[in-house]
């Protein structure tokens, strides 16, 4: 090749290496390259339900030798209900589809009623509710009805964050653990509690005791919310007796912007500047509800939440300081009606009404478990009804599926509790199987 | 000694095909004593003129064609005289005018020789000795001349008188001996047959004289092959060498002439090995050739023992002082050497001032070489320092796509030699190429863990020196060769593929410039040193056969490592070959190995249609580690970048130019090479393999290589070895237009352009400067998620169970966000480095076979949600042993509540849980026999078959827990079992009662040819790249 024609294919190929670059962006890329994990599904055993047992006093049984003012008292009701029932820790278990503890409390430090549904096992529940401020005390009880042991890990939420200090226990096979969150995390005026497990999950609830001064400032059970979803509905919100005060919980463990409505019998109450409520990430957030007789709450959201709400109703002291008043308390943990799926209650004594909030027009109907009708009421869309109940503790009742609805219970003096339906279908869980490299023990 | 008269009868036998005779004719008319008769024996037909002056012939005609019957012939016509002398002469032989007088005085002063023959000298210059005298080994398969061919003849030999052998050609016989001996043995064809008749003499009592100073002129046209074509003397070799093995055998004592028999065939293949090394493939036949012929020749050899049976009257250790022992032989075939050595030495000894200079040259270019060696230690320290403390404290190497690092050694093999991978529940491969390639770094001490992890701990420096040394090919100047070698070694997408870990692609990038030096030295391409005013030395560069091989081994290195790189390298060779004039053949014949590796995927994508996107795909396999990239655009290629590019913390430059800056001066130093017009051929020959490897990297990265499976995540093609190619290019046009750079031009332009030079030069450090300093930032991310773990991964009891005969398969689980991560184990960790198989885009496979589909995941499934049992199927698919991994805590709760497992040990290494088997107490294993009873009977078995000896066998079915695929097939006491139908997709096979051996293996014909095609082509290439056959030392018997 003479040099001429060199210099000529040197430029040539010169141009070829630009021109690959201008140009081979044009080759057609194949498929985004999308690795979508096989998504299965397994359909747990169905395990027993478990029930937390009776409530403790916090600071444990004081005698004074004067019974008012005793932390202790004798007038005690404790009402387990539930088929197969059988002993686990200070709690029991039930083959049931359904069960429920009812106690009720007629003096003391933890005077109230404290009503708990038995819930199934689960690896991981939220648990909205519960107070360690001063004078309040939040003990988590765990129940494990399964056959294995379980290794439970609960992280806390607050009104600054996530707590950093977080439990992990063991539960054995038909075994039962409690703990005071007072002493992991202290003075945590609201409080959120997750609580993961291993296996086949554990039942967790925790008592909520509070005291104001020398004065019960009401107890009860707090059962898991749904799991953080964008759509929540709280049933059982407020209460026809005077002074009654209503809180709400919230939490988004990723942070979110939310919608509130507060519907009652005449569709929404006026509820002011609660649209576009701003969640930090993991900061529990608590947001004073109007006065309504009976009402529920409804929660959009941009992103998964959990919540409850807390009634309080007051009382005089009988025997007390002047002035001094006495409360009791109740959560309604937050329910994911969107599942369509009816929901299933044992009804507790004292169990006075059932509130129902209607998203849709349509009837509700209660049934028992050999399919009775107890009570149907056509509703129209948006709206709550509290109708009037009296059955017999231990009644298995269904409501109709899209409806949400809970169980009121009352007495005297001021005393109330609630207790919340659950789903008794054994719902599959989705398993997201993925295959990868195993190069080290991590 | 006699007085009286000798009659010398002439005879010269021609066979037609010598154009010398007249001349030969006319010595013998010189002598200075004619021979009392002259007869002239030819061909029918052929008239070669008329007889000299004064010479009365006595012309016959022979059809024979044969030397000793043509002489018989006329013998038998011309009865004999008491005295009788023969004078044997060819139709090449000239005697000089007083050599008959000579051998006549000889033959008269010794009257017990039959034979006295006369040195042979060259026929164009009778200074030169052609052979004075033959021996032979003691086994006597060796002919051993007695003088150096081309010796120049001082009279250094004058005294030699008693040899072995000598040629027969030009000598002279006794007609009674002669007639004694029966003349020349016709089995040897002419070719040792000389030697043959003297030891013969020797034998029966006679002496065989050489006459050193009669000289004889030889042609030696049949030698040289002339007869047979023209195709030179090793057109005769064969026949040179029959005749040796046949003297061997005839002469040897008779219990060793079997050992001789079997010891022929080991040298012939001896002898083939050294002529590939010597890369004189035609020689290569002709060695493998000669025991068949030999064989061919054996009816002969009884009867030639016979003769010298009969004939013998002296003991056979009279001839034994002139055999020549081992050490005989070792100076014969040293001073061979020496004196080609010496005679290239004489031939290319520089001046001394170019020795001097060159030496020079070579004391700066070694201490550059420590120099570059120095730094890119360096580099490779500072960059994966940590990996190499890791080596050394027992570590290994492990990431996502790299997968663990210490493989086995046997698993390597397993898969190479069978073509059946283990990934997932086992697939059939087309081809096994990557496992080999890995096969050395698990043989050597240490093993994969050790070699694979030195491999990407010292990548760059790697890269770098293979660099430097190609680099010298283009250009002698050592700053040009510094930098390029660094820039290679530190080139982005380099350092990208060593961080992911992806093996191919960085043996790929390490091996190119050797497979570049190799192609530029097998064309004769390659620079000399430079010296004197724009001279080089040595002034002429050959082409070298040797280096060809290596541009075939390399080159097949690099298609096994990086296949997609077979096109753009196919391509280049033919290209380089079409430019390299006559040594085209050699530079083409390096595709031949690259080709026959990548023979099945070749098929396969001929078969895929050959130009559809289905082809590409195949052709663009990455068999070996290899990852999901983002595509990118083609300029960042060019500069060596991914599809992001990380800056550096603290420092306010965009991560494009932090990281690119390497690719930016390597594209801008080209441009310059391009604009300076400098070595115009090989800044084109750089630049268009830049822009091949430019458009492979991008196509490359555009193509899914690894389908979406049942059993893997896909992945797109790595742009890296496209573009190490484009790199080797752009750097290959920079080193061409860097040679003599600095001294071009004159006076004050000379001045400028050696400024802008040193400018150049400080400025390409600062930027490999700074290069190293980005990419050693402390804080700043990784490139990729290879790092150091602790060489064991399962837990101890689980590694036991996968190397006991039942060989269970190990299930590891691990929680994940959403769910469950698994990963099916037949080693102590996923093992990548052996290889996948071969998909189609849409994932099945191209060895075909079935793909059971998801198979594991449902079950996987099942233990994460500890729902119903999963042990059965787990032992319907030979799982034994499932792992719940450390930390795993939501995985390891579900399965310690599973009825079906039992709970084995928990350590640090995860909790183990047994499957056993439903019924029965078999363990689990790969392979059983179903039967009517509750017991399976488990077959030992390896990763490819597998057998039991048994007694008693009720009729059943054998299973093997691998998915169903052609390959397998069984045995009964000898007799193949039928396949029989499994419904979960497995192989099957009907066992029937009774059978007492049962085995299993997996066998791929195709696989196998193209498996020993492989060894062959690139066993041939690396014994051929020995550098024994250069021309500068050709001391190559033919």
């Amino acid at each position: 090749m003479t040099m001429r024609w060199s210099r000529v294919g040197a430029v040539l190929a010169g141009a070829a290496v630009v021109a690959a670059a201008a140009l081979t962006g044009a080759i057609p890329a194949g498929e985004p390259l999308a690795s979508a994990p096989y998504q299965g599904e397994v359909t747990p055993d169905q395990q027993p339900l478990a029930c937390p047992g009776q409530v403790e006093i916090p600071v444990g049984q004081i005698e004074s030798g004067d019974a008012a003012l005793d932390s202790g008292s004798d007038d005690v009701a404790y009402d387990a209900e539930g088929e197969d029932r059988q002993g686990a820790g200070a709690g029991f278990t039930t083959g049931a589809d359904t069960g429920a503890s009812v106690e009720r409390v007629g003096g003391g430090d933890v005077a109230g009623l404290a009503a708990a549904g038995c819930t199934a096992p689960s690896q991981e529940q939220w648990l909205v509710g519960g107070s360690t401020a001063l004078g309040s005390s939040a003990r988590l009880v765990l129940t494990n009805p399964t056959e294995a042991s379980t290794e439970v890990t609960v992280t806390y939420y607050g009104p600054l964050g996530q707590v950093d200090d977080r439990t992990v226990v063991s539960v054995a096979a038909g075994g039962q653990q409690d703990l005071l969150i007072e002493g992991v995390a202290a003075e945590t005026a609201a409080l959120v509690t997750r609580v993961t497990a291993t296996g086949a999950g554990v039942v967790a609830a925790i008592q909520d005791s509070r005291l104001d001064g020398f004065q019960p400032a009401g107890t009860d059970w707090v059962v898991p919310s749904a799991s953080p979803a964008r759509s929540l509905v709280i049933a059982g919100v407020g209460s026809a007796a005077d002074g009654a005060e209503t809180l709400l919980r919230l939490m988004a463990p990723e942070g979110a912007t939310l919608d509130l409505a507060l519907l009652t019998g005449q569709g929404a109450a006026t509820w002011g500047g609660v649209s576009a409520l701003e969640l930090e990430p993991g900061v529990v957030t608590e947001v004073v509800v109007p006065q309504v007789d009976a009402g529920a709450i409804t929660i959009e959201a941009d992103a998964p939440v959990t919540a409850a709400a807390m009634v309080r109703v007051p009382r005089a002291v009988i025997d007390g300081p002047r002035d001094a008043q006495a409360w009791d308390l109740a959560w309604s943990p937050a329910q994911a009606i969107a599942d369509g799926m009816p929901r299933s209650v044992r009804v507790g004594e004292h169990t006075t009404a059932v509130v129902v909030y209607a998203p849709t027009v349509g009837t509700f109907t209660l049934t028992d478990a050999s399919g009775a009708e107890v009570v149907s009421r056509t509703l129209s869309a948006g709206t709550v009804a509290s109708l009037p109940l009296d059955v017999a503790a231990g009644t298995e009742l269904t409501g109709t599926a899209g409806f949400a609805w809970e169980l009121v219970l009352e007495d005297s003096p001021g005393f109330v509790s609630r207790l919340t339906p659950r789903r008794t279908d054994v719902e599959p869980i989705g398993v997201d199987v993925t295959r990868g490299a195993y190069v080290e023990p991590s | 000694m006699s007085s009286a008269r000798l009659l010398v009868r002439a005879v010269v036998v021609s066979d037609g095909r010598s154009t010398l005779l007249p001349e030969v004719l006319a010595a013998v008319a010189a002598q200075s004593v004619r021979p009392d008769v002259v007869h002239v024996v030819t061909p029918a037909g052929e008239d070669h003129g008329a007889a000299p002056e004064g010479l009365e012939v006595d012309r016959s005609v022979d059809l024979a064609a044969d030397y000793g019957a043509s002489v018989d012939a006329v013998l038998a016509a011309h009865p004999a005289h008491s005295r009788e002398l023969l004078w044997l002469l060819h139709d090449d032989t000239a005697p000089l005018p007083d050599a008959l007088a000579l051998l006549v005085a000889a033959a008269k002063r010794r009257t017990a020789a039959a034979v006295i023959a006369p040195a042979q000298v060259r026929w164009d210059d009778t200074s030169r000795l052609v052979g004075l005298g033959i021996s032979t080994t003691r086994v006597g398969a060796r002919r051993i001349d007695l003088v150096d061919e081309d010796d120049i003849n001082q009279g250094q030999y004058d005294e030699r008188e008693d040899v072995l052998g000598a040629s027969l050609a030009g000598a002279l016989v006794r007609r009674e001996a002669w007639e004694r001996l029966g003349g020349v043995e016709p089995a040897y064809r002419g070719y040792g047959s000389s030697l043959h008749l003297c030891r013969r003499a020797w034998s029966a009592g006679d002496d065989v004289v050489i006459v050193p100073t009669a000289l004889m002129r030889h042609a030696q046209e049949g030698l040289d092959g002339l007869r047979h074509g023209g195709r030179g003397r090793a057109a005769t070799y064969g026949l040179r060498r029959t005749g040796e093995w046949l003297h061997a055998l005839s002469w040897s004592r008779l219990p060793w002439v079997p050992l001789l028999l079997v010891w022929m065939f080991l040298s012939a293949l001896a002898r083939a090995v050294l002529r590939i090394a010597q890369n004189e493939s035609r020689m290569v036949g002709a060695d493998l050739a000669v025991p068949w012929r030999v064989l061919a020749r054996l009816p002969a050899v009884p009867g030639m023992r016979a003769r010298i049976r009969r004939g013998a009257s002296r003991p056979r250790s009279a001839v034994r002082p002139f055999l020549v022992g081992v050490r005989g032989v070792g100076t014969h075939v040293r001073s061979r050497e020496l004196r080609a050595y010496d005679r290239w030495k004489a031939a290319s000894a520089p001046t001394d001032m170019v020795a001097q200079e060159v030496a020079a040259a070579g004391l700066r270019r070694r201490a550059a070489l420590g120099g570059v060696l120095v730094a890119a230690i360096t580099v490779s320290v500072l960059l994966h320092g940590t990996w190499l403390r890791a080596l050394i404290g027992g570590r290994m190497l492990a990431g996502e796509a790299l997968g663990v690092t210490d493989v086995p050694l046997s698993y390597l093999w397993e898969r190479t030699w069978s073509g059946w991978t283990v990934e997932g529940l086992g697939a059939p491969a087309t081809d096994g190429a990557f496992a080999a390639l890995m096969l050395p770094a698990a043989a050597l001490p240490g093993g994969t863990r050790v070699w694979i992890g030195l491999l990407l701990g010292l990548g760059v420096a790697l890269a770098a020196m293979s660099a430097w040394f190609a680099s010298g090919a283009a250009t002698r100047s050592l700053w040009a060769r510094a930098l390029i070698a660094l820039a290679y070694g530190l080139w982005p997408l380099h350092l990208q593929a060593i961080s992911d870990g992806r093996v191919g692609a960085v043996v790929a990038h390490v091996m190119l410039p050797w497979a570049a030096l190799a192609i530029a030295r097998a064309a004769g391409w390659h620079r000399g040193e430079a010296v004197g005013d724009g001279e080089e030395h040595p002034p002429v560069r050959l082409a070298s056969p040797s280096a060809a091989m290596g541009a075939a081994f390399s080159s097949a290195v690099i298609v096994v490592a990086a296949p997609v790189l077979l096109v753009p390298l196919v391509a280049v060779i033919v290209v380089a070959g079409a430019f390299a004039r006559s040594a085209r053949w050699r530079v083409w014949t390096a595709a031949a190995a690259p080709l026959i590796v990548s023979g099945p995927a070749l098929v396969a994508a001929w078969e895929a249609g050959p130009l559809t996107s289905q082809a590409w795909a195949i052709l663009a396999r990455e068999p070996g580690p290899a990852l999901a990239s983002g595509v990118t655009a083609p300029w960042r290629i060019l500069l060596g970048l991914t599809d992001h590019s990380r800056g550096v913390p603290g420092l306010d430059l965009p991560g494009t130019l932090v990281v690119g800056a390497v690719g930016l001066a390597v594209v801008a130093a080209a441009a310059l090479a391009l604009l300076s017009g400098r070595a115009p051929a090989r800044v084109a020959a750089g630049l268009g393999v830049a822009a091949v490897g430019l458009t492979v990297a991008v196509a490359a990265q555009r193509t899914v290589v690894v389908p979406a499976t049942a059993t893997g995540a896909e992945a797109n093609g790595f742009a890296g070895p496209g573009s190490s190619l484009m790199v080797l290019g752009l750097l290959t046009a920079v080193a061409a237009a860097s040679f003599r750079a600095w001294d071009a031009g004159a006076g004050r332009a000379r001045a400028g352009r050696r400024l802008a030079l040193s400018l150049g030069i400080v400025a390409a450090c600062g930027v490999i400067a700074a290069a190293v300093v980005v990419e050693a930032w402390p804080g700043r991310a990784e490139r990729g998620d290879v790092h150091p773990v602790d060489a064991r991964v399962l837990p101890l009891v689980a590694t036991l169970e996968q190397d006991l005969p039942t060989r269970q398969r190990v299930l590891v689980v691990a929680d994940t966000d959403a769910g469950v991560r698994y990963s099916l184990l037949e080693t102590d960790g996923t093992v990548l480095l052996a290889g996948r198989a071969d998909r189609a885009l849409d994932g099945s496979l191209l060895a075909g076979g079935s793909d059971p589909g998801q198979v594991l995941e449902p079950l996987v499934t099942l233990l994460a949600g500890s729902g119903a049992t999963a042990q059965q199927p787990l032992a319907d698919w030979g799982v034994g042993v499932v792992v719940a991994a450390p930390g795993s805590t939501q995985v390891g709760g579900a399965l310690s509540q599973m009825a079906g497992l039992r709970l084995i040990g928990a350590s640090e290494y995860g909790t183990s849980y047994r499957v056993p088997r439903t019924a029965g107490d078999a363990p689990v294993s790969r392979a059983w026999i179903e039967t009517g009873g509750t017991d399976a009977v488990v077959l030992d078995a390896d990763g490819r078959g597998g057998e039991v000896v048994t007694e008693g066998l009720e009729e059943g079915r054998l299973i093997v827990a691998v998915p169903d695929a052609d390959g397998w097939q069984a045995s009964a006491d000898g007799v193949a079992l039928e396949r029989v139908d499994d419904a979960l997709g497995r192989v099957a096979f009907a066992v029937p009662a009774g059978a007492a051996h049962v085995a299993y293996e997996y066998e791929d014909r195709t696989y196998r040819v193209w498996w020993w095609a492989a060894v062959v082509a690139v066993g041939w290439a690396m014994i051929g790249m020995i550098p024994l056959h250069d021309r500068r030392h050709r001391a190559v018997r033919r």
